[in-house]
């Protein structure tokens, strides 16, 4: 079991990375002994660490971190036997600059990793003298290891040792990105430090540009004349290279000699040479606070500078800021001389606010259309008569300074009969002393389009004088113009009936016997209504009366039907007391001898020519149901039959019964 | 029809004090204008014309005026009220024609639809009493047919559906008449009486105008919505005015 146990562990450890476990953690300084004005680099290098979390910084309380930590990693594989050993080493520089002169002690710093280990550095001893020892160190240094400063022996050997490594050039590569990466970052540090003089904040002391307002509260349209001036008290060579962005603003450029010549100013107790680089005047545009961002200036200037070299600088790869100073003449020197240097600058004016107020409500004229100055308008016009082939131009000229450019164009109400179209806008600026001035040309062609004198009414100008801080009016004089037809004139007249007259109809000159006053449309008088209203009520009158008349005689239908039966009875009154007898034959005689009787009355039919025949026809005239004549006929048939025939008791009451019906029935139809 | 004469006597009585008046400013305003003092001519037709009568001359006249002060607007207008009054005003319809020759950039009229010509002829504000003639004879036939036919002997021969025939013709008279009759009340026609109206196309001022109107352009109101009225131009583009940049006919 352990065997195998045993064996598992070679054949896995034969390809099993071994990590070797003693930490070592050292700090290394670039130098003992360092000039107060000198820095000096510290290495601290941790070996063997597995999972690293924290480091922290060295104290900072007898130095200044300056730079770093730059992180460097390095790996060392081995093969020894069938073991693969790597080491990996953390290196952690920083750039220290002392803050007073002694020898003092950096404390040693802590690293702590993932398994909760904390691993102590050694601490370092640095003694700092007055002045700067840097340009002894060169020739200390073995020069053989450029990326070395000043390693103690162990460390040149491991790294030695690590540029036989196949990650060498890895190494390299990593160190070299990691220090151009740093280096925009830490170029002005370096340069600050390298070289105190040439100190960003002092060149802008000796040199500035500045941008001045004249006034810093306006009302809307009203001129602030800004100056962009260059303040400078070193010989330089600078220029613009961005002008503010002027949101808000008509700005209109002053002249400025080309070749200006400076002015002097004293600014905190010294002399400046004054350079006026623009001027312009600015019409707001719009109301509030507006601000003028900063003009941008970029130029070299030329840096009196007391020189001390350090060699080191040159191969530091950290130390980008030596980059600039590659003159070999600065190389090879080691006293201390006054040398020109040019150094790039860029220079950033301060931003400059400008209150805008808007114009006052009170008092502005109907015509104010955004001029804001001292203006005169004058109106001409290149023709006094003219045909209706012809034009004649109106022109506006607005005189004056202010915001020109943003008035809005005044526009003659023409009569009718004269068109125009948008006039021709001519802007020119003629005084750019201090104020802006100069006149705005209005052309307008007018086309006639038919005869007759016109007057051109007076063209109105109101704007705001920021002097007097109030709204003036200016006014051109009115224009009379006389328009003749043309060669070409034809009145436009759609209407074919109309185009032979020139002039309209006259007036009707009499006066009208009397004025009549419309009483409004028939349809809005309820008298007109009423006239669909009143027949309409006479029909439905009607149309109640002849139904309640008919509700009446449907009642006397039942009367006229017992009155009808009445005759009937009266007619057969023989024959009931026959049929009460059984007397057969007198019966049926009687009943015969009623009926003929009876359509004998009613027919009006005497007995001699009634028959049959002319009864039928009679009735067919008189419109007698056939049904009704049918059961006549049945009962007329039936008793000349049973007269001879034998018949009981019951065919005698029938026949009695259908008699009775049936006449009833024919005095109900002959009464209707 | 008592009633009406009573109220119109009514009217007269109380127009008696200023019917002396009206005489006076006629003849006043005629001579003014016959002395080419439009001005005051102007006046005293005006005086005449804020009575508001049914006669066609004086706001014939008022126009003539208005032309001559070259104040195209109310002679438009005026003239407009003329052929509202008479429609058949030959001078007043050849005087606004030569007027509105005059009008700058004047919108071109367009050709309406037949139908659109059909309805706007029989809705004509003089069809009114036509109209309601004919639907009160078109009612009374229809009745007398419906009783006729009902209650009759030789009624019943009668086709059946004549007096629905009628009762429809008459319904559809009544339509007519009454829209004609509302025509005559409100003409709902206005003229632009400032120069450069904007017609836009909402009830506000913000935006772009769809276009702008000449000083004396007759349009036609379709939605009267008191500060703002909805107008179909001659050229049947429709859009909203102000109504103080016009004045209605």
């Amino acid at each position: 079991m352990w065997r195998c146990c045993f064996v598992l562990l070679l054949l896995t450890g034969s390809c099993y990375m071994v990590y070797a476990q003693n930490v070592v953690f050292t700090a290394v300084a670039g130098a003992t002994k360092m000039g107060i004005r000198d820095q000096v680099n510290v290495q601290y290098t941790i070996r063997d660490a597995q999972d690293l979390r924290t480091v922290t910084n060295p104290s900072d309380a007898d130095f200044v971190i300056v730079g770093g930590p730059y992180q460097s990693q390095s790996s060392n594989t081995s093969i020894s036997g069938n073991r693969v050993v790597t080491s990996q080493a953390l290196t952690l520089t920083y750039t220290l600059q002392p803050r007073r002169e002694g020898t003092f002690t950096i404390p040693p710093i802590v690293a702590k990793d993932g398994a909760g280990h904390s691993y102590q550095s050694n601490s370092v001893t640095i003694q700092v003298v007055a002045g700067s020892l840097a340009q002894q160190r060169p020739q200390q240094r073995g020069g053989f290891d450029p990326f070395s400063d000043g390693d103690d022996d162990i460390t040149a050997m491991m790294r030695q040792m690590q540029q036989m490594q196949q990650m060498h050039m890895q190494q390299l590569q990593q160190r070299a990105q990691a220090a151009r990466g740093q280096q925009p970052q830490q170029q002005p540090q370096a340069q600050a430090d390298a070289d105190p003089p040439v100190n960003d904040a002092e060149i802008k002391k000796d040199l500035f540009i500045k941008v001045t307002a004249d006034k810093s509260k306006v009302r809307l349209g009203e001129q602030v004349t800004i100056s962009y001036k260059l303040y400078s008290r070193v010989p330089m060579q600078v220029s613009i290279s961005k002008l503010p962005t002027l949101n808000g603003f008509w700005a209109q450029d002053f002249d400025i000699p080309k070749q200006a010549k400076p002015t002097e100013e004293v600014v905190n107790g010294k002399k400046f040479q004054v350079f006026l680089l623009k001027k312009s005047a600015l019409f707001p545009t719009q109301a509030g606070t507006l601000e003028l961002d900063p003009a941008e200036a970029k130029g070299m200037a030329r840096v009196v500078q007391q020189v001390r070299r350090k060699m080191s600088d040159l191969f530091d790869p950290f130390g980008a800021g030596t980059l600039m100073m590659d003159d070999p003449y600065f190389n090879n020197t080691y006293y201390n001389t006054m040398v020109y240097k040019d150094v790039p600058v860029h220079l950033q004016s301060a931003p400059v606010k400008i209150e805008v107020a808007p114009l006052p409500d009170k008092n502005k004229p109907e015509s104010f259309s955004g001029a804001v100055g001292n203006f005169s308008i004058t109106g001409k016009i290149d023709k006094r008569t003219l045909t209706t082939d012809d034009v004649a131009t109106y022109t506006l000229d607005i005189n004056g300074n202010g915001n020109l450019k943003l008035i809005e164009a005044p526009r003659p109400t023409l009569p009718n009969g004269l068109t125009t179209y948008d006039p021709v806008i001519i802007d020119t600026i003629t005084g750019r002393s201090t104020t802006i001035s100069g006149s705005k040309i209005v052309t307008y062609v007018i086309t006639p389009q038919t005869p007759g004198d016109y007057t051109i009414p007076p063209v109105t100008l109101s704007y705001f004088d920021p002097q007097t801080g109030s709204y003036t009016t200016v006014q051109t004089n009115e224009v009379k113009l006389q328009v003749k037809p043309g060669k070409n004139y034809m009145s436009r007249k759609p209407d074919n009936n109309v185009s032979s007259y020139k002039d309209i109809h006259d007036i009707l000159k009499q006066t009208p016997p009397e004025l009549t006053f419309d009483s409004g449309p028939i349809m809005h008088k309820p008298g007109y209504w009423s006239l669909y209203v009143l027949p309409m009520a006479l029909l439905a009158g009607y149309v109640v009366w002849r139904r309640r008349d008919e509700e009446l005689s449907r009642d006397t239908v039942a009367l006229r039907k017992k009155r009808a039966n009445k005759v009937a009875f009266q007619r057969l009154a023989t024959t009931r007391t026959l049929l009460q007898q059984k007397d057969k034959k007198p019966f049926y005689e009687e009943i015969s001898k009623a009926i003929w009787l009876y359509l004998s009355d009613k027919l009006s039919i005497p007995l001699s020519a009634l028959s049959r025949e002319t009864a039928t026809e009679a009735m067919n005239s008189r419109k007698v149901p056939d049904d009704v004549q049918k059961r006549l006929e049945h009962v007329i048939t039936e008793c000349e039959t049973s007269l001879y025939a034998s018949g009981g008791l019951r065919t005698m009451n029938d026949t009695y019964e259908d008699a009775v019906k049936v006449i009833s029935d024919l005095e109900d139809i002959f009464k209707a | 029809m008592n009633r009406i004469a009573a109220i119109l006597a009514l009217v007269m009585l109380s127009l008696h004090g200023m019917a002396a008046d009206w005489q006076a400013h006629w003849k006043k305003a005629t001579g003014y204008y016959i002395q080419k003092q439009y001005d005051s001519a102007a006046w005293y037709y005006e005086q005449v014309a804020a009575l508001h009568p049914h006669n066609a001359e004086v706001y014939y006249n008022l126009g003539n005026t208005y032309y001559r002060l070259n104040k195209i607007a109310p002679a438009v207008l005026n003239y407009e009220r003329a052929l509202h009054v008479d429609p058949g005003h030959r001078d007043a319809h050849d005087n606004l024609t030569i007027t509105q020759a005059r009008i700058s950039h004047q919108v071109a009229p367009a050709e309406d639809i037949f139908f659109v010509t059909w309805w706007r002829g029989l809705t004509a504000h003089t069809m009114a009493g036509t109209w309601a003639a004919v639907a009160l004879i078109a009612f009374l036939m229809a009745l007398g047919i419906y009783w006729a036919r009902r209650y009759t002997q030789g009624g019943g021969r009668l086709p059946m559906q004549l007096p629905g025939i009628l009762g429809f013709v008459s319904a559809c008279a009544i339509i007519f008449g009454l829209v004609a009759a509302a025509n005559s009340v409100n003409p709902r026609k206005a003229v632009v009486f400032e120069q450069d109206t904007p017609l836009m196309n909402a009830q506000q001022i913000k935006g772009k105008p769809a276009a702008l109107l000449p000083e004396g352009t007759t349009v036609r109101i379709i939605t009267d919505g008191g500060n703002w009225l909805e107008v179909a131009l001659p050229d049947n583009r429709t859009g909203w005015v102000q109504a103080s940049q016009v004045m209605k006919v």
